[in-house]
């Protein structure tokens, strides 16, 4: 089922969380942006900082992520690619798989690639956990996982060239287009910009089902109110 | 029209406060100007007044011609020999904004990225801005509009977690020279606004312009409660002979923060929150400018001139100082206070003068 | 047509990783610095510098084949030579196979030949370097520095660590003063006040002839100079009156039975220093208020009464008192160095005299007549009460 217009913050809202209590509903919303930004933003912030900005990272950490980079031959750069190339190419490979081969080629992809290349030295350990990481959070914002691998691929080439600076850089230039954008006629990122105040309640949690009676402003121009809002549940006033 | 956006006052507000605060955040230049001692906070303070006085002549000019902008009133009081002067304010949003892409290079150059060419930053910074240009007025607000409250809450969190390592005591004495050098101070920071010359430009563009004067108000008094704290911190964290030999205070300030052994070393992630605030800084900047030039060169649409001015700009970063001791000294307290101020209170002044005498006035 | 120029622009310029970026240093290729030890070089007017530099693939032999054999540390040692440091850092590499990486130096220490002669020019490096952190430690050692960075601690893998953590365990007994380089600098800077930092020294361990690393006191320097060292009770003194007290034991003797030590942890210390100036002449005040714990008793008398704890408390206070009668005969009177922060105080209180006085604080110091009032309370003594031992 299609509803028009699409809104970015949809992508994080799904119909299941409306069965569930609200508390533990905007718990999971929550992790629903946690994981769009970690699949987003780690294998770009990984080669930024161990790349750029050592600096940033606490003293052990370092020190392992260091002794892991020792053999390996490639650049983290060029690791974080080819890792990435990877997975798309597993991705598209088991979606058209014929399932009595499912099993063994999924096998094959989990041992062959990230357990020997680790162990012949090929690529680091730290880098294999990253893209798992990744890809595994791609699927929980399933809707936008598309355009998430083209901006993810945007930022590792970003982070190669400038670091923390072109991460944020494109972060800028990936929101100015985002926020032009218009989904019939509604702005795209509404109501995070312009912020609309009424509407915000639903963008990171889960409101109670009886404080919403207005429907978003942006979309329904003049038909805004849904129900009477005097729905939150009270005792009876007469004591009976 | 040249521009069909229409911003609301919020977006107004938080735009112009972005556009102040960004930096003051990385170089706080104002601690090697008046006064030079510890009551910088209360300097900061007192220049919420003072930017309301020195403000006046250009909101009464704006508000006396609501409808047109800059160039346009202009050329209503002056008639046509307002081009010159048009042609002047053009200069002086050009070289703002080469300022500001040649101070983000600058900082990025000193500390993250050391052995970097300056006009990779500058070019690439430039680029992106000029895309958020073309999109138009809306995007940029919209931008501001995002990224403000950001900035602001990363700001208040620097000044919570810095708290343990404050010393108050290197506050005091107060008021140890007396008011007038803490007077002068307040002028010095109230003289380096050119939030007036927004207001004018784009004042045809503003949604409720019965409600500027309170959106004004509040711009100033964030920006007062933002530097005094900013203030303290500095002084308090480092002292006041520290403090004034440092490049950068307030980078320096996020860079002491240490917190339960691990949330140590952020100030890369501080620098990525500024790069964006700057981003959107230039984008304003440039944007205004390239609106200036249209206006005088009298286009149908400033498109065009978008690149043109980027590559201008860029190279005029470039030419602008040799290194970074020059542009300090051009940035300083001596000069910069009086190149502002002939451009956003003197010459509105004469010209509110010449309408008031004259009689002009543009009511629709 | 434009937005064609525009993307063709924007994927010139992300070829560019592919040419090789200029700030760009792989993990490999860095040598992550723990901690730096400058010393006066035999050659004239040149310093050696000592660095130590971690190996990562010695600390973590775990995911390759190789085992790190046990005993072995974690760290590679390097000295070189240079008339400034940056200098030595740089002729560094040519004995080490990467560039030196400063972010994660976090000791410094600086040999007392140095020291005697004046730190000031070393400060200048640590104070613009990008890469050097203004919250790293800075020590003084006794002797010379290589020493202290060449040794060795058998509980962590890199000794710098050890020196971190024996830092920061210091409140425990607050004999050792914490300093790190911009509260020296800010020290130094100060008109009124002269820098301390902290002493580290390599002691003889009689039974296994190894050389271990310990604090033992503060160093004083008059303006950059190192002009002496306080022990551990003068240092103990010394923060009393800086209300740096954190944790630590007093030992006063019991007061039915003399001869038998009583120990009385600190729970917690605040210091008031309040100048007071009459007619030219200086006085300052200076308020201690510790609280303590009944820890230990050698003795068998019962002394968990009020009785005994005012005694006891007297006692306390007098100990306290001492201390910092030990630390102000030797700063104040012997040397004429501003360490407490009385300086500081004047100059808050009478912003207009302290610019008078200021140029000749130093010998005015002496003549400052200070009065000490100390206030000392006992809490509580632990879980029990009557000493084992008493029938």
């Amino acid at each position: 089922m299609l509803t028009v217009p699409y809104l970015f913050i949809e992508a994080f809202q799904s119909s299941e969380d409306y069965y569930s209590r609200p508390f533990y509903s905007s718990i999971v919303r929550l992790l629903r942006f946690t994981a769009y930004f970690i699949s987003v933003f780690s294998p770009a912030v990984y080669v930024a900082l161990t790349t750029y900005h050592q600096e940033m990272l606490p003293p052990a950490m370092l020190y392992s992520l260091a002794a892991a980079r020792e053999g390996t031959p490639f650049p983290a750069f060029v690791e974080a690619m080819m890792m990435g190339i990877i997975y798309e190419i597993l991705k598209e490979a088991g979606i058209r798989l014929p399932r009595p081969v499912g099993q063994a080629v999924s096998i094959v992809g989990a041992l062959v690639i990230g357990e020997s290349a680790v162990s012949a030295g090929l690529i680091g350990a730290p880098m294999v956990i990253v893209v798992s990481l990744t890809a595994i959070s791609s699927y929980v914002v399933a809707s936008i996982s598309d355009t998430i691998t083209i901006m993810r691929l945007t930022y590792v080439l970003l982070a190669a060239f400038m670091g923390l600076f072109g991460i944020m850089i494109g972060a800028a230039g990936f929101l100015t287009h985002m926020v032009s954008l218009r989904s019939f006629g509604v702005p795209y990122l509404a109501p995070l910009a312009p912020i609309v105040t009424e509407d915000l309640k639903d963008v990171f949690f889960r409101p109670h089902l009886w404080s919403e009676c207005k429907r978003p402003k942006l979309i329904a121009k003049e038909n805004i109110v849904r129900v009477k809002s005097d729905s939150m549940p009270k005792p009876p006033e007469n004591n009976s | 029209m040249l521009e069909n956006g229409k911003i609301s006052n919020k977006q107004m507000i938080l735009i112009f406060v972005i556009c102040r605060l960004m930096l003051t955040m990385a170089y706080l230049p104002y601690v090697n100007s008046p006064p030079w001692n510890q009551d910088l906070w209360i300097s900061a303070i007192l220049s919420f007044p003072l930017h309301i006085i020195l403000i006046l002549p250009v909101y009464a000019l704006a508000m006396r011609f609501s409808k047109l902008s800059l160039i346009q009133s202009i050329e209503v009081i002056l008639g046509p020999c307002g081009k010159i002067l048009g042609a002047m304010y053009v200069w002086f949003f050009l070289h703002r904004t080469s300022i500001i892409l040649r101070e983000l290079g600058e900082f990025l150059t000193a500390v993250p990225y050391p052995e970097t060419p300056i006009i990779v930053f500058i070019a690439v910074t430039a680029l992106f801005a000029a895309y958020a240009v073309y999109q138009g007025l809306e995007t940029i607000c919209t931008l501001g509009e995002i990224i403000a409250p950001v900035i602001l809450a990363s700001v208040v969190l620097v000044f919570v977690m810095i708290a343990k390592d404050l010393d108050l005591s290197n506050l005091q004495p107060v008021l140890e020279d007396g008011l007038a050098p803490v007077l002068y101070g307040a002028f010095v920071i109230a003289a380096r606004t050119t939030l007036g010359l927004f207001l004018w430009i784009l004042i045809p563009f503003i949604n409720e312009s019965g409600k500027i004067r309170n959106s004004l108000l509040i711009i100033f008094l964030i920006f007062a409660l933002h530097l005094s704290p900013s203030a303290i911190v500095t002084i308090g964290v480092f002292g006041l002979e520290q403090a004034k030999s440092l490049d950068f205070p307030f980078f320096h300030v996020v860079r002491m923060i240490s917190i339960g052994d691990f949330l140590e070393r952020i100030d890369a992630l501080f620098v990525g929150f500024w790069v964006i605030g700057m981003f959107i800084d230039i984008s304003t900047h440039y944007y205004l400018a390239v609106l200036t030039g249209a206006d005088l060169l009298k286009l149908k649409d400033y498109r065009p001139i978008v690149l043109a001015m980027g590559t201008v700009m860029v190279s005029l970063s470039m030419f602008l100082a040799d290194s970074m001791v020059d542009l300090n000294e051009f940035l300083s307290y001596k000069t910069l206070t009086w190149y502002n101020l002939l451009f956003t209170f003197a010459i509105p002044l004469l010209l509110l003068l010449v309408a008031v005498v004259g009689k002009k006035r543009v009511d629709y | 047509m434009k937005k064609l120029g525009l993307i063709f622009l924007a994927i010139t310029i992300m070829a560019a990783p592919l040419i090789g970026c200029w700030s760009r240093r792989e993990l490999d290729t860095l040598s992550i610095i723990s901690a730096i030890g400058i010393d006066k070089s035999e050659e004239d007017g040149k310093l050696s510098v000592t660095f130590q530099i971690i190996k990562p693939s010695a600390l973590k032999g775990s995911s390759s084949s190789e085992a790190a054999p046990s005993g072995s540390t974690g760290v590679l040692v390097l000295t070189s030579t240079g008339y400034t440091i940056i200098d030595a850092a740089r002729n560094a590499t040519m004995q080490s196979d990467r560039k030196l990486f400063f972010p994660q130096n976090k000791v410094i220490v600086v040999g007392e030949e140095l020291a005697r002669e004046g730190i000031n020019p070393l400060l200048d490096f640590l104070n613009r370097d990008p890469e050097q952190r203004r919250s790293s430690w800075l020590l003084v050692a006794k002797g010379k520095a290589h020493d202290i960075i060449n040794a060795k601690h058998e509980q962590v893998n890199i000794p710098a660590e050890a020196i971190v953590n024996m830092i920061k365990s210091s409140s425990n007994t607050s004999t050792a003063v914490k300093v790190d380089i911009n509260e020296f600098i800010k020290n130094l800077t100060n008109p009124g006040s002269d820098p301390i930092a902290c002493r580290i020294e390599m002691i003889q361990d009689d039974k296994t002839k190894n050389q271990k690393m310990r604090f033992t006191g503060t160093s004083v320097f008059k303006r950059d100079k190192l002009i002496g060292f306080l022990d551990q009770y003068e240092t103990r003194g010394l923060n009393w009156v800086l209300g740096k007290v954190v944790s630590g034991i007093i030992l006063v003797k019991s007061p039915l039975d003399e001869n038998k030590d009583v120990a009385l942890e600190i729970i917690r210390a605040r210091s008031k220093i309040t100048p007071e100036i009459l007619n030219n002449d200086i006085k300052t005040i200076v308020e201690v208020d510790a609280e303590g714990n009944l820890a230990e008793q050698l003795s068998e008398v019962t002394l968990t009464n009020s009785e005994m704890f005012k005694k006891l408390e007297q006692r306390m206070a007098q100990v306290i008192k001492d201390e910092i009668q030990l630390v102000l005969e030797k700063a104040q009177k012997e040397w004429g160095v501003d360490i407490f922060g009385f300086g500081k105080a004047v100059h808050r209180k009478y912003p207009q005299v302290w610019k008078k006085l200021q140029s000749n604080w130093r010998e005015l110091l002496s003549e400052v007549n200070v009065e000490i009032k100390v206030k000392a309370k006992i809490r509580s003594s632990g879980l029990s009460t009557i000493p084992t031992g008493v029938r």
